[in-house]
């Protein structure tokens, strides 16, 4: 059965009847794969772990969606799991080579400069490698803000911390970053 | 003032004729000069709300160098990546639990591999070990390996130097003494005690 609206509320509509659960389904991450994708990309750097993580987040999705009251808007949930589905993915890779976050996000580091596409001279790389000296939390923060520009509301509901708590570390970010790009 | 009215007359048919006199009347009142600042105090309040500027306002103000940086993709997804990505649900029907990362399994695993070392030693030691009673002189013939000839020369000299001082000492004080106890018996009693008992070991008194 082919679905006519995009609009979340009737996509989670019918996401509830069983017999249009998976074209529903299948309409939805259609409709925020690719924010999604860029989202999880963006975070752990490798294609191949961002498309692991993003099948993860399809299945966190199918089983969770049915009990997703709409508190909040479809797109802030899906953020919300793809958070922290990003984040278990870099908690795992700590533990699987037991090494802290800073030698997971050097490993990182190692991988943008193995991009064939690197090239150190341009500010939009030297931008990648300074978002890598951030701390985890913080550089969700800087990601959803700067590419995401998403309100401090939203990403209130996203991250579960205080409006003022995400700001202050928005700022701290940016200043850190403008520091990197600077002086390296 | 349509409303009031009908307020008030519905308010006389069911009796309450104090209360009409107070109908439309503000019974609160307003900290004074209020309303003159209010304007501005509401101002600062939308100010320092986390969200008063947009993301790239903010930006703008935090770093204008960052604000000038075009916002440019740097990585690359596969071509049709998103027109051919497909997400399976299936996963969900039957969780796999990877045997390795069972705890009780991994210490059931070093328990079995330390017993068998446990074992296996065991074996090996009672394989090289002699029953002292079953077999007395391949028992005797191992241990005797282990002591050097210097030791066991040694042992003789010194054992035989004992037998024989104990053996000169025995017979000089049994003599001595022999001789204190037959003191007062005559060779008769003697020997008829030799024909009672017919004991045949000569003794020689001095």
């Amino acid at each position: 059965m082919a679905l006519t609206s995009n609009s979340d509320t009737e996509l989670l509509f019918q996401f509830r009847n069983p017999f249009t659960k998976e074209s529903a389904f299948t309409a939805i991450l259609k409709k925020y794969q690719e924010k999604l994708y860029w989202h999880i990309r963006r975070m752990v750097i490798d294609h191949e772990d961002a498309n692991d993580v993003l099948q993860n987040v399809a299945i966190r999705v199918w089983n969770g969606l049915q009990n997703f009251r709409e508190d909040s808007q479809l797109y802030t949930w899906l953020y919300r799991v793809t958070t922290n589905e990003c984040l278990n993915f870099l908690e795992q890779q700590k533990k699987r080579k037991s090494v802290s976050y800073d030698d997971v996000a050097s490993g990182l580091e190692n991988t943008i400069k193995a991009d064939k596409n690197f090239d150190a001279n341009k500010l939009e790389w030297k931008l990648q490698l300074a978002i890598q000296q951030l701390p985890e939390k913080q550089k969700v923060v800087f990601q959803l803000r700067y590419y995401d520009e998403m309100p401090y509301a939203e990403m209130s509901r996203v991250l579960e911390t205080s409006e003022g708590a995400l700001k202050a570390s928005y700022h701290h970010a940016v200043k850190k970053i403008e520091d990197f790009m600077l002086n390296n | 003032m349509k409303n009031r009215d009908e307020i008030v007359n519905e308010l006389n048919a069911v009796g309450k004729n104090s209360i009409v006199n107070a109908v439309g009347e503000n019974l609160y009142t307003a900290p004074a000069g209020y309303f003159e600042n209010l304007e501005t105090n509401l101002m600062l309040a939308v100010k320092a709300s986390a969200d008063y500027q947009t993301a790239s306002e903010e930006l703008a103000n935090l770093s204008p160098f960052l604000k000038n940086l075009e916002k440019i993709n740097t990585y690359a997804a596969p071509s049709q990546y998103f027109e051919t990505i497909t997400f399976s649900t299936s996963k969900t029907n039957a969780k796999v639990i990877p045997i390795t990362t069972k705890k009780w399994f991994r210490f059931a695993a070093v328990a079995g591999v330390f017993g068998l070392m446990v074992i296996s030693g065991l074996e090996f030691i009672n394989k090289n070990k002699i029953n002292p009673v079953s077999t007395p002189h391949n028992w005797v013939e191992q241990k005797m390996k282990k002591v050097s000839t210097e030791d066991i020369s040694n042992f003789i000299n010194l054992t035989e130097a004992e037998l024989n001082t104990k053996e000169n000492l025995t017979l000089a004080d049994n003599s001595t003494e022999l001789e204190l106890l037959m003191k007062d018996v005559s060779n008769k009693e003697i020997q008829q005690f030799f024909d009672e008992t017919n004991f045949t070991e000569e003794i020689v008194l001095k």
